[in-house]
């Protein structure tokens, strides 16, 4: 028997580990991490409806998660926060 | 124990050995705000230095995902845990950035000379748990492969990477404890290294180093830790035709987060006034890097931008009282901060000097009600003998995938 062809055995202290840490979104760091990313592309000198944009794409999978999650208005809040202070 | 100044604590602490400095010291910025955990860098370390028998479980560069993450296991939780028990409550700074607590020397046990602990075995084996997983873990058995596609997860907590070397501290814990004397700093560059000749494998460095790095090589029976590459950094790898050269994790980071140098020393180990030399800009006069738990008192050199988007006391303790500042320097740069980190990964060289020759406007725009102007400056980088390496500008092209495209994978 080879190498391959061996079963995977949960117990086996080598194998390597994976785990998903599911932890509960806390607001205040949720809403950190989203700055985070309006800041960012604000400071490349994209305009309002851009970042918008970027949040709609499902292929931009971070900030579409977060329009996905909390919804447009949420968005657009953020996004007026952090171009007006 | 002797009294030597720590410029990182703002007060002088005790140490095994009299004050005595080299006169460079290696030193390095990593930005954790870009770091992509591609491990491109431990795999650029391992592959060139820990591919023997005895080194199997050795990453002398490690990336883990903070805050579950740790290489080896807790390293951190666990060093802390003991110096709060050490000295509890006493583990603060003061207003005017000074630590009043006690570093892992002034901890110290009786009969000891540093505070630590040797890892287990089993705290070696997952240079990086907790990394990203799949959500859609199904397996039908062989060797546990997912089957069919796997999906990351979303992140909702806050998380960062944090890259790890050997910080080739300017009071190294692993020197201060070793038995043999068969620890030193080399005083052209500020480099620690382990005598493999005079090591006799105690191990005592594996316990005193807070950081991890020194690791035990069951094959040969003697201690190793990263050597800061450095035939590299000395020019005298021939690949380097001549030109001090960055180490390979660094060269070899595909975020562009890392840049590697020598600092010049003053005989007091306080760094010598270099205005253009990139690590001095980033750590003296923009304040936008910090040293990896400063409170140990070993006086690292390897220096963090703080990702700006983790919660403050959490940073604080990781980095020390300057993070706040740091962070603001970050998300605001100057017009000179902002060429400096252009120099970031454009060369292997070591870059000794900058010039800014300034461009024209780029744009303006608005945040957080503040104006903001990018320039399209030219920042170039010479080497040690004021050759010009390379030449580079600020504004970098931006390219968007048409809709029609946004899926190219
Ligand atoms: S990080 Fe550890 S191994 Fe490296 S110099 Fe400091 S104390 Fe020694
Ligand atoms: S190579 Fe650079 S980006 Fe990749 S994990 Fe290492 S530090 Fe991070």
């Amino acid at each position: 028997m080879s190498g391959h062809d061996k079963e995977f055995d949960a117990d086996d202290p080598m194998a390597l580990v994976p785990a998903v840490m599911d932890v509960p979104m806390d607001e205040a760091s949720y809403r950190q991490m989203a700055e985070t990313f309006v800041e960012e592309y604000m400071l490349l000198g994209y305009s309002d409806e851009k970042i918008v944009g970027l949040f709609r794409n499902p292929f931009y999978r971070a900030t579409h998660e977060i329009l996905k999650t909390k919804g447009e208005a949420y968005v657009m809040d953020l996004i007026e926060e952090i171009r007006n202070g | 124990m002797a009294e030597v100044y720590n410029w990182q604590l703002g007060r002088n602490m005790e140490y095994p050995y009299e004050e005595h400095h080299s006169k460079r010291q290696f030193a390095a910025v990593f930005n954790t705000n870009r770091c992509i955990a591609c491990q491109t860098c431990s795999m650029a370390c391992k592959s060139t230095w820990t591919f023997s028998e005895g080194q199997e479980y050795m990453w002398w560069n490690n990336v883990e995902s903070k805050p579950y993450g740790g290489y080896p296991a807790n390293w951190d939780s666990k060093i802390l845990s003991q110096l709060a028990e050490a000295d509890p409550d006493g583990q603060k700074w003061s207003e005017d950035g000074t630590f009043d607590g006690k570093t892992i020397f002034e901890a110290a046990p009786k009969n000891e000379r540093v505070l630590g602990y040797l890892p287990t075995n089993a705290e070696w084996r997952t240079p990086n748990l907790y990394e990203d997983t799949s959500t859609k873990y199904k397996s039908s058995g062989k060797l546990g492969l997912a089957d069919g596609g796997a999906e990351l997860p979303a992140h909702k907590a806050w998380f960062f990477y944090l890259q790890r070397i050997c910080n080739h501290c300017s009071y190294p814990a692993c020197a201060a404890a070793c038995p043999r004397n068969a620890i030193y700093k080399r005083p052209e560059d500020g480099i620690v290294l382990i005598d493999q000749e005079r090591c006799r494998g105690y191990r005592k460095c594996m316990e005193a180093c807070p950081y991890k790095k020194p690791m035990y090589n069951a094959q040969s029976r003697v201690s190793e830790k990263c050597i800061g590459c450095y035939p590299r950094v000395e020019g005298s790898d021939p690949l380097t035709n001549g030109h001090p050269m960055e180490t390979r994790c660094m060269t070899a980071c595909v975020g562009q987060i890392r840049l590697q140098g020598l600092v010049d020393l003053n005989e007091d180990g306080s760094w010598k006034e270099d205005r253009h030399n990139p690590l001095y800009h980033m750590v003296k006069v923009a304040k936008v890097a910090l040293p990896l738990y400063p409170q140990f008192g070993t006086e690292p050199n390897i220096y963090y931008i703080p990702p700006r988007w983790v919660p403050r006391e959490y940073l604080t303790q990781m980095f020390g009282p300057g993070v706040e500042e740091a962070i603001n320097a970050y998300r605001a740069p100057s017009r000179e901060l902002l060429a400096v980190m252009q120099l970031f990964r454009r060369s292997q060289e070591i870059v000794f000097r900058y010039e800014i020759e300034e461009g024209p406007k780029a744009y303006e725009t608005k945040v957080r009600g503040e104006k903001f102007t990018m320039y399209n400056d030219t920042v170039i980088a010479y080497r040690e003998n004021g050759e010009e390496i390379f030449r580079t500008e600020v504004e970098e092209p931006v390219i968007v995938r048409p809709p029609e495209r946004s899926n190219a994978i």
